[in-house]
């Protein structure tokens, strides 16, 4: 509800407690219309509001408190302090009770307890259980192998010029001519001298280096 | 009974109470006690049982809730904000269904008493019958203004609330009520 509305309520109650609503001006009425739905509604409520004015609870009817309530309240105002004592003393001052059945039940738990403790030291220890709780599948596998040999090839030397007939049929991997059967010799060098490798002068140079060439 | 000061307000009386003085605490409840057990009788539908229970437990809170009083403030707005959380709390605590099962039809009230006779006395018997068939918090406001006759101020102090709602709250209430004793108007005809 807003501060309009609430001064409106205001006016309008205010209204009530002076005006019938035939006694209202023209802007009090529509004021009051703009809330209430009726003339017939504002004198409705008007007639209540003089009802509750003389509205008093019938003393007659309403009951009267208790004489002992006063004295209840009093007493236990004084045994409040008792209520605070701490547990040991109140069992010292023989004043701290426990219902039946709280110290039945306490007395069970405690048996329990410690039948089952002995239980345990006599019996003998259960075997383990294994218990497998979650299985992870792994996608490496892995299979043995004999190793491998791995052969490296390696051209001692290296030939320069010889004839392209010998050499092309010391070396049958290389490519023919498609017409003659023999490879050009110039473009057979060319393939051979792809290949790595020593000739003989390097050879025997590196013979005298004595170098290990594995 | 100890001799008070008649005159003596409230608030001055509590400091007491909070110091431990017994001849301050009758006193207030000399003042208050039937007050309150009319407040509970009336919240609690004439349960005059609940009421007395309602009272003891109130001025057992009193005494223990004592440090907690500002006597700065108004002892009658504390205690009434004492019992309405009370009547809170047991309306929260009974079951709801319960509550309004009990609850009488205010259109039974009115159609009950359409053929009664129709004067002044039936026309408050009437704002009775239909202020218990009311709903708990509407209760509590007609009760607290029209049966304590707390200011709006007051009011909106127990209730936590501003003054300006309690007023429009207030209106709303009559208006219903208004609408429910329109019976007892034969002259006006809708």
């Amino acid at each position: 509800m807003n501060k309009i509305e609430e001064k409106k309520i205001e006016l309008i109650e205010t209204l009530m407690e002076q005006k019938n609503f035939s006694e209202l001006n023209k802007a009090e009425k529509e004021l009051v219309l703009e809330t209430l739905k009726s003339e017939l509604e504002y004198d409705r409520m008007k007639e209540l509001s003089i009802h509750l004015v003389s509205y008093i609870i019938s003393k007659e009817n309403s009951p009267l408190p208790r004489p002992e309530i006063l004295e209840k309240i009093k007493s236990q105002r004084f045994t409040k302090p008792q209520s605070q004592m701490s547990t040991f003393k109140k069992m010292l001052t023989n004043t701290w009770s426990l219902p039946v059945y709280q110290v039945t039940a306490t007395a069970a738990a405690v048996f329990i307890f410690i039948f089952f403790m002995i239980r345990n030291e006599t019996s003998p220890a259960p075997s383990p259980r294994v218990l497998v709780e979650k299985v992870f599948v792994h996608d490496t596998v892995q299979v043995a192998q004999p190793k491998d040999t791995v052969f490296i090839e390696k051209y001692i030397y290296r030939q320069s010029g010889p004839s392209a007939k010998v050499l092309v049929r010391l070396d049958e991997g290389v490519r023919m001519d498609d017409h003659t059967g023999f490879i050009n010799a110039e473009d057979y060098l060319e393939q051979v001298n792809q290949h790595k490798g020593y000739n003989l002068e390097e050879k025997d140079f590196l013979l005298t280096l004595n170098v290990d060439d594995e | 009974m100890p001799e008070i000061n008649p005159f003596l307000p409230d608030e001055h009386l509590m400091r007491g109470v909070q110091n431990g003085s017994d001849a301050d605490f009758e006193c207030l409840y000399s003042r208050y006690a039937r007050r309150m057990l009319g407040f509970f009788f009336r919240m609690f539908r004439g349960n005059e049982e609940k009421a007395q229970d309602f009272l003891q437990d109130l001025f057992m809170r009193v005494l223990e809730k004592a440090e907690t009083f500002d006597p700065d403030k108004n002892f009658e707005t504390w205690i009434f904000t004492v019992a309405s959380n009370m009547c809170k709390n047991e309306f929260r605590n009974l079951n709801n269904h319960q509550v309004y099962m009990q609850r009488e039809d205010p259109d039974e009230i009115y159609w009950q008493n359409t053929e009664s006779e129709i004067d002044h006395r039936n026309y408050q018997t009437a704002i009775k019958q239909l202020v218990d068939a009311l709903e708990p918090d509407k209760k509590e406001l007609f009760v607290l203004r029209f049966e304590e006759e707390l200011s709006i101020e007051k009011i909106a102090e127990v209730l936590s609330t501003k003054e300006g709602t309690i007023k429009s709250r207030l209106f709303y209430l009559k208006r219903l009520l208004a609408d429910k004793l329109k019976i007892f108007d034969p002259n006006l005809k809708d």
